[in-house]
């Protein structure tokens, strides 16, 4: 008999707020240790919290954006235990009057639509004033597959909507889950066992795995599983119950007294939820239904919003171009420096009729965008958005690809000129000149070079006119070796291959 | 002012740190030189003012009367200090007081002892002792003090001086080492209740620092202070009269308030029915949320750590055990248990209801009276050592001012006729919450009909 397992999870995003949750002290990983402190965050005596409204508008973001109802009245309260990162001795925490309630997020895992219930319990404190916000779901995931599904699309939406820099290296997406199995649906939930300590997505897919494997064998074995918190371990692979002292059994809550009850107004919530970035489903859709990319193109763009935005406004910048008169707005000035949930997006206005079927355009940007960009900027270890505030906007992508286009250079002088192009500010039209690029499509011209080539490969020649026919492409290797990348590639093998067949 | 501190400091002990001579003449001289040449000045120019030492003072030591603090010099100033500053007030130093503000003899300080200037056998009240010992022995002129549960008021009182607890939320609580923080509030220490007025008007008023601060504007205490009481109905609640009230201190109250009535102000009977249950809840709050205020004194990231030990829970142990003393000690396992799962709902969570069943018995009253006078302790000032064995005893010398704090509301404690020419008597003027200018004009209306203040102590 198989098991059907339940999996629930607490998500807990750190917020991108710009000041920590109760001061203002950078917010921000790394720098020196102790310099992004002041008294309020170090606890010291006397000193008091005030509450960031920038984490409480994250904070409602996320209720929006699951469905939740945001409470009008949300409170605060202590939560003690002693931890040397903790220095109040107590955390500042949402228990009893969370910011939202309810909400769900639906996950597809092969063609089944599971909606996974949600409560958004929020604003909490840790590690020094970093705000925190902790998701929790009902127990509603029945599978590792949808667990993944479900915290890959939570992760992406909570990223496009600029709540967290989504960044699980530094930590600021880490989750716990609890996970219990039955035999049949019908049954009531079987006992549940909480895992913590899961900072990444493999991390929970194999703990899962574990856990459920273990449960299972447990209940077929004719065990019973026994309620208790686990740690995973990613090093050993398995994981181990808490020690009973690293589990404080009683955090003693009680009103924060020095915040009092905040009250949510209704305009406020119309103006934050009037103010909500796109999610990444619509950015996808528009990416396919609009601009004709393949659905493969369309996710990997949209696994996060600085490559997406860089993608769009590349393409939207060869358009405009190749299309004079088309009405496509110009690109803003700095658009990565808008903090990534205030960014407007530049896809809002549908393309005009003049600009024709787009997907040509479309395809060519996502294809660069996908390898070149991709890999220069793992190379380097930057992100999109550093690439285009260093050399590369996606303007200047734009100009590359246009002068690619027209046939002035060839792809593989385009690959040079946007390596040359993130080193150096000259124009795109000055770094084709420097490096020679410009490439050959005269018909005499390449003719010349063609014939010099069957001059000096006899041999090949001979045997690709005695049926060696995959010895075209090396001949069309040595043209390009000889014109250094410049011959335009179709011309090129036009002429050739008339010569061959010719003689 | 500096030559009184030097005489009479070694007999009161008001005072835990005075400032370098040097530094506070150079201060003053500046003044003076800014008031000779016309500029403006502030209004407590050149003022002389000590600051209870839990009221946090930049570069100035700030121990809130615990070997924990021995050491600590905070980087900042409470929000009232900095007012202070900005009126021109000089910091003269900063007063005893009992461990963390828990105490109501002062003899919980970690340091010395403060004593009553008035009978120097006797304690001073507490927790701000210090501040009401300095200002009655002429050491200074005002006083900052805090009061959780009385300890402006009860000190002032056995002292013979004005002491004031604000409106909840009408002084900042930033740069207050806090106790209880639902129920701390700055209060004003002086010898008159003009003093008071313009003490608490130069430290009131929002803070963006602090949450809990009233957006409510200050007004004007001073321009309405001689406006008189008569029109005004003082209310006067059985429960406040009975037992445990000590019958010199009950017929004190029972003159001032008769003097009340030939001023002009109407006399009326009230009921406050849940007062019995005040102390009670009072105590369980407020250690409730000082178990959690006083976590942060681990050893770790400032002040006292304890040395020698082996690992951190070791550290944090050693460090609370010798870093605290016995009153904080006993007071954060009371709170700790009242909040604790089994046990939550029926000491923190009653507690709580008891709380707004008081503040709500007080709203009625304030329905029908402009003000509630009583007592402001069931005795006057009690010996030296006298209740030191007794913590259940100390806490009843709460059992008037509590209510005040549970309720958030404004009370003050006058000095009145002791009758026999003994020790001073308290008497307390409670108002609705942000009427401290009604609460002003009935203490100063009593001040004058009464003849205070009285001289000072010979020392």
């Amino acid at each position: 008999m198989s098991y059907i397992p339940a999996i629930g999870f607490e998500v807990h995003a750190q917020l991108a707020t710009r000041s920590k949750v109760f001061c203002d002290s950078a917010n921000e990983a790394g720098g020196e240790p102790n310099t992004r402190v002041c008294p309020v965050c170090l606890g010291m005596p006397g000193v008091l919290p005030v509450l960031n409204r920038e984490a409480v508008r994250l904070g409602m973001r996320v209720a929006l954006v699951l469905g939740a109802s945001i409470a009008d009245r949300m409170g605060f309260a202590r939560k003690s235990y002693f931890y040397p990162d903790l220095p109040k001795g107590y955390q500042i925490t949402q228990h009893e009057h969370p910011l939202a309630r309810g909400g769900h997020l639906d996950v597809d895992v092969e063609d089944a639509t599971r909606r996974v219930g949600t409560g958004a319990s929020l604003v909490d404190m840790n590690r020094c004033g970093v705000p925190l916000i902790e998701i929790v779901t009902l127990p509603d995931i029945q599978s590792v597959e949808e667990a993944d599904a479900f915290l890959t699309k939570l992760r992406r939406i909570l990223v496009f909507i600029g709540v967290t820099s989504g960044d699980m290296h530094e930590g600021s997406l880490r989750f716990d889950t609890n996970v219990s199995v039955r035999s049949r649906e019908a049954e009531p939930l079987g006992t549940a066992t909480e895992i913590k300590n899961l900072n990444s997505f493999r991390a929970v897919r194999k703990a899962l795995e574990h856990e459920i494997d273990r449960q299972t064998s447990l209940l077929r074995s004719g065990g019973e599983v026994r309620h208790e918190t686990l740690l995973w371990d990613a090093a050993e692979q398995h994981v181990t119950p808490m020690r009973s002292k690293e589990i404080a059994s009683d955090y003693r809550y009680f009103p924060e007294p020095d915040l009092g009850d905040i009250t949510i107004r209704s305009e406020w919530i119309e103006e934050v939820r009037a103010a909500l970035p796109e999610l990444p489903a619509e950015v996808r859709a528009r990416f396919v239904e609009r601009y004709g990319l393949p659905a493969y193109d369309a996710d990997v763009l949209t696994s996060d919003p600085d490559t997406a935005l860089y993608f769009e406004l590349a393409f939207l910048e060869l358009l405009r171009r190749l299309v004079p008169g088309a009405a496509i707005a110009p690109a803003p000035k700095e658009p990565f420096d808008v903090a990534v949930g205030d960014r407007r997006s530049p896809g809002e206005t549908p393309l005009p009729e003049s600009a024709g079927d787009p997907s040509d355009a479309a395809r060519k940007v996502s294809n660069w965008v996908m390898t070149v960009v991709g890999r220069y900027v793992n190379a380097k270890g930057i992100d999109v958005a550093t690439l285009s505030r260093q050399r590369v906007s996606p303007e200047r992508l734009a100009a590359i690809l246009l002068e690619e286009r027209s046939g002035a250079i060839s792809e593989a002088g385009a690959k040079k000129v946007f390596e040359a192009a993130a080193e150096s500010d000259e124009e795109i039209a000055f770094i084709i000149e420097r490096l020679n690029l410009t490439q050959v499509s005269g018909e005499e011209d390449l003719e010349g070079v063609v014939l010099d080539l069957i001059g000096r490969f006899p041999e090949e020649v001979a045997r690709y006119r005695a049926g060696e026919r995959k010895l075209f492409g090396y001949l069309m290797g040595q043209i390009m070796r000889a014109t250094q990348d410049r011959a335009n590639p179709r011309v090129a093998s036009e002429i050739l291959s008339r010569i061959l067949r010719s003689e | 002012m500096l030559d009184r501190i030097e005489t009479v400091e070694p007999k009161t002990r008001s005072l835990l740190y005075v400032r370098d001579r040097s530094e506070l003449l150079d201060e003053a001289s500046a003044i003076d030189a800014a008031r000779s040449s016309g500029d403006r000045v502030g209004l407590l120019a050149g003022v002389p003012v000590v600051i209870k030492d839990n009221i946090a003072t930049k570069g100035i030591p700030t121990t809130a009367g615990s070997r924990m603090l021995a050491r600590f010099v905070p980087p900042y100033d409470a929000t009232a200090v900095e007012r202070l500053k900005t009126a021109g007030a000089l910091i003269v130093g900063k007063a005893n007081m009992d461990e963390f503000a828990m105490g109501s003899s002062n003899e919980n300080s970690a340091f010395v002892a403060a004593r009553n200037p008035w009978d120097l056998t006797r304690v001073p009240g507490g927790s701000s002792g210090g501040s009401a010992a300095a200002v009655a022995a002429g050491e200074a002129v005002l006083s900052l003090g805090s009061d959780t549960g009385g300890s402006v008021r009860q000190p002032a009182g056995f002292c013979g001086v004005v002491g004031v607890k604000p409106t909840y939320g009408r002084v900042s609580r930033y740069g207050l080492i806090a106790f209880a923080s639902s129920l701390d509030q700055i209060g004003t220490v002086s010898r008159d209740v003009e003093g008071a007025a313009v003490l608490l008007g130069a430290v009131a008023g929002e803070d963006p620092r602090d949450s809990t601060t009233a957006a409510e504007p200050v007004p004007d205490y001073v321009s309405e202070l001689d406006h008189g009481c008569s029109g005004l109905t003082v209310g006067v609640p059985d429960e406040y009269f009975s037992e445990g009230l000590s019958p010199d201190v009950e017929s004190a109250v029972r003159r001032a308030i008769d003097v009340l009535a030939e001023a002009g102000a109407r006399v009326k009977a009230i009921s406050i029915p849940n007062a019995a249950h005040g102390i009670a809840a009072y105590y369980v709050v407020a250690n409730a949320e000082a178990s959690s205020n006083l976590a942060r004194y681990d050893g770790i990231e400032y002040g006292h750590r304890a040395c020698g030990s082996r690992d951190l829970f070791d550290t944090y142990c050693a460090t609370r055990s010798n870093g605290f003393g016995r009153e904080v000690k006993r007071r954060i396992m009371l709170g700790t248990y009242a909040l604790s799962a089994g046990y939550r709902d029926e000491w923190y969570l009653k507690a709580q209801k008891v709380r707004s069943l008081i503040a709500d018995d007080l709203s009625r009253a304030f329905e029908e009276v402009d003000a509630i006078v009583a007592p402001t302790s069931p005795t006057r000032a009690f010996g030296v050592g006298e209740l030191a064995d007794d913590p259940l005893e100390m806490y009843l010398a709460d059992v008037y001012t509590t209510h005040a704090n549970l309720a958030g509301i404004a009370a003050i404690s006058v000095p009145c006729d002791p009758g026999d020419g003994g020790l001073p008597v308290g008497f307390q003027i409670m108002v609705d919450k942000f009427q401290e200018v009604t609460m002003f004009r009935i203490a100063r209306a009593h001040e004058r009909a009464a003849g205070f203040p009285r001289g000072v102590p010979d020392l």
